[in-house]
């Protein structure tokens, strides 16, 4: 899981290799291993599928 | 190049759970690392308990000179337990030292850290992740837990609270957790709660090392601790005792645990880059497999008991080794280790060594006296300011610890609770002297201990075998029986209680717990009781439970009688129930040897060398089984080797100069072998010995005529037989049982005759002076003494019992000195002494020292009294 530093938006990580790494709002494992860019991209894919539903979750 | 280091701490991990996690590919960032540096096993401490290790690994210093010494702690008022701080970290740790040298040095969670170091870089105390409410709820952040306080809010918001966790967090460690009884079962909180933790120190960590300059980085996780005192018990294969139900629900738990952690770890290599050096270590290990306890004590602590004695050691980077092991690493290494790493000099203070093996390039490290004493601003708190600064306990991490098991609930009344927590700690500190070399600090400790409760079976155990260990045999004979009266009357009191009990039954006597048997067994031996002692133990070997575990103990007793095919039996039996277990590699290394078989013993040795390489004996013993083997270069490099660890085996000292002698090698010089070290002459207590009759009394004489200083009480007078008095003092004849007052024979010369010999206690340095004479004119010698006493006695008339007897008792000296390097034996013939006095007394003189007058010694040798011949 050899993700680089940056972020597509919330939701997307591009992995060393060019491609995409989806972000889902349940989260994952890898995504918490990843560390605070992993946390944060879940976050904010937490808030933009709450947002979609009219239900934003409560920040951290 | 300047070095950047990166150090992971992972509680508890354990080679034995991950190599065959590894093996499956299960975790491919740490087969990376080991294939990248070099990997061995880490030696922990006693006690094993974690805070007082991570200090130990930060400082490279023994509990008692850290000053952490348990899981909690007084409050500054004296009357409230708290959870550890470093408020009472009295030495430098290796932040402090790296921040004085200007490095910029951070430390996220470690263990204990809180309130955080004004160090040169950040710090997050491990009171970091702990959220103590609700999500629903604020989640204040205590006060001191991040420098610089600047960051504190950014840290705020990198932790993640349990309840944010999801199906998908939970479902790689329980599969079926929709099965779980959430309002019954707390284990999904108690994993939701663990996963949470640690990953909130990932997320802090990985913001430091991309944002932050660095060149010190450690960062600790409790988790795979916390996870497998939770989860271990269900870790396949199942036991009889676990439910089935809950095995296949948690079976999968303690895999997936350690797979997360190499993920964790996948993004901090990452995140270090391919140039950095990386650590990764644990402080002890944790039982995978059969040696998992069925059952804890009920005691403080007892958990740990779920340890096993080795944590993991990796290492890589520039200038390291690549794909090796290293051997015989602890703990107390990792700093001195560290400051080599940093071309900084190791201090002599610290009780560690660096590891020079993990270098491709062996560097020469620099050496000072302490780290304490060098100037410039390090980070440490103020004497006595952490105590005050954190005033307010943290009752959900004080909680944790009772969840755990480590610390009994403070419960309503809390002074009973700080009495305990400073008990608690003082019986810690004595089994850290214990470990560490200090008997008579551990046992003045345990003393008092048992006294103020001796209720508390655990501190008179402690105590009876310390005493045993340093030979105080009278006093570890009254321990024990006061520990058996103690047990005997809470056994009564659990009776009554259970005949008071409505529908309570007379279950009938209790029975001495079968540990309190095997150190009464130990009692027995070490009083010379062998054969009441092997009763006992292979009484206890019959029953399943014990017969695996105890055959180390019955090998030793086997050994220690004589009766070496039968120990390498049980040793090999030992072995088959732990494979690891050091010292039974050891123990069958040595009754390999003594029963002839040198290429067994050899294996066994060195097998128990991969274990812990830092045990001079066993390089001894290696060095013995080459030396008859006669493969002496072989015996050479083990005797170095044991003399660079432990300089004061004058044994392997003689060995290596025989060595050298047939090899036709220079000396010492240049093979690296430290001098002997200087042991003051008014510590060493010159013994003369030998069998009655066989010239003791001529040689005390002598020696005092020399000037030698004579311990006797001059109780005996001189009679015909030694008409220049016998030199003798009383309390010789009860050495057996209590040899304390050797203390006092330090630095003077002290009769003690040969069956006596083996009643020295190892913790004094002796010089030996042992008298050999012709049997038959020691036993006619003796007739003649006893006929001159007694009409009734038996006169001139050769006695083969005693002649036998004699003989044993002089194979058993020679076991006796093979064993106890602490002795250095010179053998003189009485029948030189008697030929040549002036050539017998200078060769004396040397082996004692050369500060004796030889002139006199050898006027005071009176030839007339040559008077039995053979």
């Amino acid at each position: 899981m050899a993700l680089n530093k940056s972020t597509d938006g919330p939701g997307q990580f591009r992995a060393a290799d060019g491609s995409q790494f989806e972000v889902t709002a349940d989260g994952s494992l890898s995504l918490l291993a990843l560390g605070y860019r992993g946390l944060m991209a879940w976050r904010a894919k937490r808030i933009e599928v709450a947002d979609l539903k009219g239900k934003a979750p409560k920040k951290q | 190049m300047k070095r950047k280091v990166l150090v992971i701490g992972w509680d508890a991990a354990d080679w034995k759970a991950i190599d065959p996690l590894m093996d499956q590919g299960l975790m491919p960032n740490l087969e990376r690392l080991v294939n990248s540096g070099v990997r061995g096993r880490m030696a922990t401490l006693d006690p094993p308990l974690s805070p007082m290790l991570w200090t130990s690994i930060a400082t490279g210093k023994r509990p008692y000179k850290h000053g952490i010494l348990g899981f909690t702690e007084l409050a500054p008022d004296g009357k409230t337990v708290r959870p550890v701080t470093n408020a009472h970290r009295k030495v430098k740790a290796i932040w402090n030292i790296l921040t004085q040298e200007g490095a910029k040095t951070h430390v996220l969670g470690w263990w204990p850290s809180h309130p955080a170091e004004p160090i040169n870089g950040i710090m997050v105390s491990n009171f970091y992740q702990r959220a103590s409410r609700p999500m629903s709820e604020p989640w204040p952040m205590m006060p001191g837990t991040v420098h610089p306080p600047e960051l504190r809010e950014h840290f705020a918001k990198l932790r993640i609270h349990p309840a944010e966790l999801t199906a998908a967090h939970i479902a790689p460690f329980v599969p079926d957790f929709a099965k779980v009884n959430q309002d019954k079962e707390k284990a999904l909180e108690n994993l939701a709660r663990i996963l949470a933790d640690c990953s909130t120190v990932q997320a802090a960590a990985t913001w430091v090392l991309e944002e932050q300059p660095w060149d010190l980085m450690c960062v600790y996780f409790d988790a795979i601790d916390h996870f497998a005192h939770g989860f271990m018990k269900f870790n396949p294969p199942r036991r009889p005792h676990i439910p089935e139900r809950e095995y296949e629900l948690f079976k999968g738990v303690m895999t997936a645990g350690y797979r997360y952690h190499d993920l964790m770890l996948g993004r901090l290599l990452e995140l270090a880059g391919e140039d950095a050096t990386v650590m990764l270590i644990s402080d002890h290990g944790f039982h995978p497999d059969h040696l998992r306890p069925l059952a804890l004590p009920k005691e403080p602590a007892g958990p740990a008991r779920e340890h096993s004695p080795f944590g993991i050691f990796c290492l890589k980077g520039p200038g390291i080794k690549k794909d090796a092991l290293i051997h015989g690493a602890g703990l107390l290494d990792v700093t001195p280790t560290l400051l080599a790493l940093f071309g900084l000099p190791v201090a002599r203070d610290m009780d560690g060594r660096p590891l020079m093996d993990v270098f491709e390039e062996r560097p020469v490290p620099k050496v000072i006296d302490s780290w304490e004493n060098e100037e410039g601003e390090c980070g440490m708190h103020p004497r006595n300011a952490a105590a005050e600064a954190f005033s307010e306990m943290d009752r959900e991490a004080l909680q944790q610890l009772v969840e755990l098991g480590y610390i009994d609930d403070p419960g309503p009344e809390p002074e009973k609770a700080s009495i305990k927590t400073v008990r608690e700690n003082r019986y810690y500190l004595a089994k850290a002297y214990l470990d560490g070399g200090k008997r008579e600090e551990g046992i003045a400790e345990l003393r008092e201990l048992f006294k103020e409760a001796p209720d508390q079976a655990r501190y008179g155990r402690e105590l009876v075998g310390a005493l045993l260990r340093s030979a105080q045999l009278a006093e570890a004979r009254t321990a024990y029986d006061h520990l058996l009266a103690e047990c005997e009357k809470e056994h009564e009191r659990l009776r009554a209680e259970e005949l008071a009990k409505e529908d309570g039954k007379d279950k009938g006597t209790f029975t001495v717990a079968p540990g309190l048997r095997v150190l009464g067994s130990s009692v027995l031996m070490a009083e010379g009781r062998h054969q009441e002692a092997l009763a006992v133990i292979e009484q206890l070997v019959l029953l399943p439970r014990f017969a695996d575990p105890l055959q180390a103990q019955l090998a030793r007793t086997l050994g220690a009688m004589g009766r070496w095919p039968r120990a390498l039996d049980a040793y090999r039996n030992a072995l088959r129930h732990d494979p690891q277990d050091v010292h039974a590699h050891h123990g069958a290394g040595v009754a390999a040897m003594r029963t002839g078989d040198l290429g067994v013993a050899t294996e066994h040795l060195h097998d128990a060398l991969a274990l812990r390489f830092d045990l001079p004996y066993v390089h001894y013993h290696l060095g013995e089984c080459y030396f008859q083997l006669k493969e002496y270069e072989r015996a050479l490099q083990a005797f170095t080797v044991c003399l660079r660890i432990e300089p004061g085996i004058e044994r392997a000292r003689r060995k290596v100069a025989e060595i050298q002698q047939l090899l036709g090698l220079p000396e010492t010089e240049g093979t690296g072998i430290p001098q002997t070290p200087t042991i003051p002459e008014e510590e060493i207590i010159t013994v003369v010995s030998g069998l009655p009759r066989s010239g003791t009394s001529m040689m005390m004489q002598a020696l005092v005529a020399g000037g030698a200083v004579p311990f006797t009480d001059d109780q005996r007078p001189a009679d015909a037989s030694n008409p220049n008095g016998y030199f003798e003092h009383a309390a010789v004849k009860g050495m057996a049982k209590d040899a304390r007052f050797l203390a006092l024979a330090r630095g003077k010369t002290i009769k003690v005759v040969a069956p006596l010999l083996p009643f020295l206690p190892p913790r004094f340095r002796y010089r030996i002076v042992f008298m050999e004479r012709d049997m038959h004119e020691v036993l006619g010698s003796q007739d003649t003494m006893l006929g001159r006493k007694s009409s009734r006695g038996p006169k001139n008339a050769f006695r083969v019992g005693l002649h036998d007897a004699y003989t044993k008792q002089l194979a058993a000296v020679d076991r006796w000195e093979k064993a106890n390097p602490n002795a250095e034996v010179v053998r003189v013939s009485y029948a030189h002494v008697i030929a040549d006095p002036a050539d017998e007394m200078a060769r004396v003189q040397v082996a004692l020292g050369g500060k004796l007058d030889v002139a006199a010694m050898a006027r005071a040798v009176e030839p007339a009294l040559y008077r039995t011949k053979a």
